[in-house]
């Protein structure tokens, strides 16, 4: 694995999608017709908070992620780490196959 | 000894394994990327051929002399000064990534290597391997010629296009999300194909579908029944209608997958399988950083346990 590979990619991670007012343009991409609003995924109840001591986020000061637990082990996924009142990502995972 | 995990503050599934290394009793630096340079401090220098020095928050410091293990979850990316003009942001940005992100990357024990998630989320890279790897690869067309296109898939019969990423986007207010879907043969040779790369494969009548995850050694099939027509398709555009099985995993499938992770750079991947309808297994796609929390917790398979085995394992792939 090369340094010039890593740095070139470095890092993968991704801000959150600007929310744009964009009109669809005469050069629209087929595969963009296919577009749906994501489905919801689970999502942190709004008063887990992360907690800079332990690491993890929190829920009235005792620590949310109980192995097993699953609402914990599902999977809130936030292209920004931003709380739950932003649109909620879904999995960056990208297809399957029907 | 030291994990660094690399990742934003709302990311529960860091967060299990958080807890079973601290179960283990090892040292946890969970940072996420988007603190530098505002909220996270970098000093190192090169020692006798490594790099030396410390990773700083107001609460933590890291000596990257004790790392054995950095997990790539999900970083955010660097955020500079509100006052900063495009140009500083740039430069900031580019000279950030070069000096923080490679330092980090002369750490040990990456899950997975940066470098390798990136050119594992190429998708003709991944099914000609996958393809080389032994494994069944349905036929994949990557286009943007519309008159070839609808001759192949006429040839073909009946076909799925596909995106070649995550494909979200936002527009009128709105964000968007393309899943598989399946093609009628009136857009095989839409004009429209013309306006970027367009990827299509052949429809596998499937029965049901399997994610593998992999860590390391540890390979964990979880087959995924659907009850509905859109699951059927797409399972993730209908969660409800998912229900889980733990399949055996095909001896030759078995090694495919770990010829296929060997091929990609990974020690961790969430691969995708079809079974049709006649047992036969279609390898789809492999996400080197796909989730697996809900997988764990519908088959209770030990993902996050070996994941927390694998950090603190010393490795340099």
């Amino acid at each position: 694995m090369s340094t010039t590979a890593v740095i070139d990619v470095f890092p993968l991670g991704r801000g959150a999608d600007p929310v744009r007012e964009d009109q669809p343009s005469e050069c629209r991409p087929f595969g963009m017709r296919y577009a749906v609003p994501p489905q919801d995924g689970p999502t942190v109840p709004g008063d887990v908070v992360y907690d800079e001591e332990v690491q993890m986020l929190t829920r009235g000061g005792k620590i949310w992620a109980d192995k097993g637990d699953p609402t914990m082990t599902a999977a809130p996924t936030f292209k920004d780490g931003s709380k739950p009142t932003t649109p909620a990502d879904f999995e960056q995972d990208s297809d399957k196959e029907a | 000894m030291a994990v660094l995990i690399l990742t934003n503050t709302y990311d529960p599934t860091a967060d299990d394994v958080i807890r079973r290394l601290h179960d283990r009793d090892v040292p946890v630096f969970r940072v996420d990327p988007a603190d530098f340079p505002q909220r996270l401090k970098l000093h190192a220098e090169l020692d006798a051929g490594h790099w030396s020095g410390v990773v700083e928050t107001e609460k933590r410091s890291l000596d990257l002399s004790t790392v054995v293990g950095v997990w790539y979850r999900r970083p955010r990316r660097f955020e500079f000064p509100d006052g900063m003009n495009a140009s500083e942001v740039e430069f900031a940005q580019d000279e950030a990534r070069r000096g923080f992100g490679g330092v980090l990357n002369t750490l040990p024990g990456w899950l997975n290597h940066p470098a390798a998630i990136g050119r594992a989320e190429y998708k003709p890279h991944q099914l000609a391997e996958a393809t080389s790897a032994g494994l069944n690869v349905p036929r994949t067309l990557v286009t943007n010629d519309p008159a070839r296109a609808e001759q192949w898939c006429s040839d073909v019969g009946r076909v799925v296009y596909k995106p070649l990423g995550a494909a979200t986007f936002s527009e009128d207010n709105t964000h968007f999300s393309i899943y598989t879907t399946p093609m009628p043969p009136t857009g095989w040779g839409d004009p429209a194909l013309r306006h970027t790369a367009h990827l299509f494969q052949k429809q596998i009548d499937k029965d049901y579908e399997v994610r593998v995850t992999v860590v390391d050694e540890h390979v964990f099939p979880a087959g995924i029944h659907t009850r509905s027509d859109a699951a059927q398709v797409d399972w993730r555009t209908d969660y409800q209608a998912l229900t889980y099985s733990t399949p055996p995993l095909p001896r030759r499938v078995l090694a495919g997958v770990r010829e296929l992770t060997r091929r990609l750079h990974l020690r961790y991947a969430a691969m995708d399988f079809a079974v049709d309808r006649s047992g036969r297994w279609w390898f789809l796609e492999a996400n080197p950083n796909g989730q697996y929390g809900w997988i764990q917790h519908a088959t209770t398979h030990e993902i996050g346990e070996a994941i927390a085995d694998a950090l603190t394992k010393k490795e340099t792939r």
